[in-house]
């Protein structure tokens, strides 16, 4: 190959060709991808820290996969498909390092701690969703940002000292914060109430 | 170990936080009592109200410019303007999205890539390494200080390059050994010196930097001060003009060089215009 024929590639006037040649394993073809992925996951790289080389190996498989499964079809260029992938990718793994550890309630019942098993809330679908934002929306600020701290994994006594409020002052307003919350759940969700 | 001070910590409860007296105290009282269980069960579902975010999907959306489909549109905009972690995140898919669009940027030092697992070529590496860096090298004119550059996103839409855009260039081997250091190895590498460029310094630090750039013989030829920009790394223009020649990039901190914080290029003339 040479460098017209190099060059051609690098501009992706044929998606589909770079697609055929990555996957036949063609040293130009795998290095023009690989480059676009990089360049792409570029910004995610200080979040993802150390995880970073295993999070690019993961997005290199997951492109490996889609198009080896034909996934691509040429709605968009090839070099934003792979973006698309590659961002959501990355945003999933910033996400799940963030996930939250919290015992459910039977194995509560079986003696297991919070730290011997992680489960994972459940995704709402659209409606719940709707209905949850709606209830966030409503909550007063200081309610937010005390429970997203919560929510990223901070002791009460690291919120103590961020928010310069005593602990147990803290534990209160938290409290009534839950209360305001299930409060606005209700009354959204009440039939003869008149949603916002 | 009361009702009130058990139900008043469950939020860390769930957040694994206690230390292990607390825990063990909560979980004993929990097996007994089915007021502070139902408290339990209302603080978990405060948690998912307030663990609420943007779905990535709709967040990958809206920097493409189109209305998400997995949550309401005026919801998603208020959620961006009182979530700062929805709102980084949508910053990050942005830079990604310009990156992808714009290659006038560019990057140091690029991710390494590694072998791909299974039945990858053998020469993923090398050819991951060429095709990922020759988009990084591409050098011309002269380093203006970080602080003229301010904001990447305002400089960057503004950075204007009198050649097409930056292709892969044929014979461009770029070595990346010894702690970052990118070097065009082969002199006739076409890297035109007719273009501007946005280089993105990942140091690995933050606050307030200097940078040195030393030519070939080890002079410096410039000295200016750093600021970090939104993601945390470091911005240079390189406008076109800059004498062809190999020139290193610097970077201190507090006085002291930062080890492995050294980046060499190499500047040539332009190819000569195609028929």
């Amino acid at each position: 190959m040479g460098p017209g024929d190099y060059r051609m590639l690098s501009m992706a006037t044929d998606d589909r060709e770079v697609v055929a040649r990555f996957l036949r394993g063609e040293t130009e073809a795998v290095g023009t991808v690989d480059g676009w992925i990089s360049r792409a996951a570029w910004p995610y790289q200080r979040r993802l820290a150390d995880r970073w080389d295993d999070v690019l190996q993961d997005v290199r498989l997951e492109v490996t996969r889609l198009l080896g499964q034909g996934k691509f079809r040429g709605e968009s260029s090839l070099r934003t498909y792979l973006w698309r992938v590659v961002s959501h990718t990355c945003l999933d793994q910033i996400r799940a390092q963030n996930k939250w550890k919290w015992a459910d309630l039977e194995t509560l019942e079986q003696g297991e701690g919070p730290a011997g098993v992680v489960v994972h809330a459940p995704t709402p679908n659209r409606e719940d969703r709707d209905l949850l934002q709606r209830v966030l929306r409503r909550v007063p600020p200081d309610c937010r940002e005390m429970w997203r701290m919560i929510v990223a994994g901070l002791s009460y006594k690291e919120m103590s000292l961020r928010l310069n409020v005593a602990e147990g002052t803290l534990r209160v307003r938290v409290l009534r914060c839950r209360e305001k919350a299930a409060a606005l759940r209700q009354e959204i969700l009440r039939p003869t109430g008149k949603p916002t | 170990m009361t009702c009130d001070q058990a139900i008043e910590i469950l939020p860390w409860y769930l957040n694994g936080t206690l230390d292990a007296g607390e825990r063990e105290e909560v979980r004993n009282h929990l097996a007994t009592c089915e007021r502070c269980r139902q408290a339990l069960a209302d603080t978990r579902q405060a948690w998912t109200v307030f663990a609420q975010h943007i779905p990535t999907q709709d967040l990958v959306a809206l920097a493409w410019g189109q209305p998400p489909s997995g949550i309401d549109p005026a919801a998603a905009e208020e959620h961006l303007a009182s979530c700062a972690e929805c709102a980084a995140e949508l910053e990050m898919v942005r830079m990604s999205r310009r990156l992808e669009e714009d290659d006038n940027i560019a990057l140091f030092p690029a991710g390494k890539p590694r072998p791909l697992a299974g039945a990858a070529p053998r020469t993923w590496r090398a050819a991951a390494l060429a095709a990922g860096l020759a988009a990084v090298v591409a050098m011309g004119g002269w380093i203006h200080t970080a602080r003229q550059v301010g904001d990447p996103t305002t400089q960057l839409a503004g950075t204007q390059t009198s050649a097409p855009s930056q292709e892969m260039q044929p014979g461009v081997g770029i070595d990346m050994g010894g702690g970052g250091v990118v070097r065009a190895e082969s002199s006739a590498a076409a890297i035109p010196n007719d273009q501007s460029r946005v280089l993105i310094l990942t140091a690995g630090t933050s606050g307030e930097l200097g940078a040195e750039i030393l030519d070939a013989a080890e002079k410096p030829v410039k000295q200016m001060r750093l600021q970090p920009g939104p993601l945390g790394a470091y911005y240079v223009i390189v406008p076109s003009g800059m004498k062809p020649g190999v020139y290193t990039i610097r970077l201190q901190k507090d006085g002291a060089l930062l080890p492995d914080k050294t980046w060499t290029f190499e500047v040539v003339e332009p190819s000569p215009a195609k028929p």
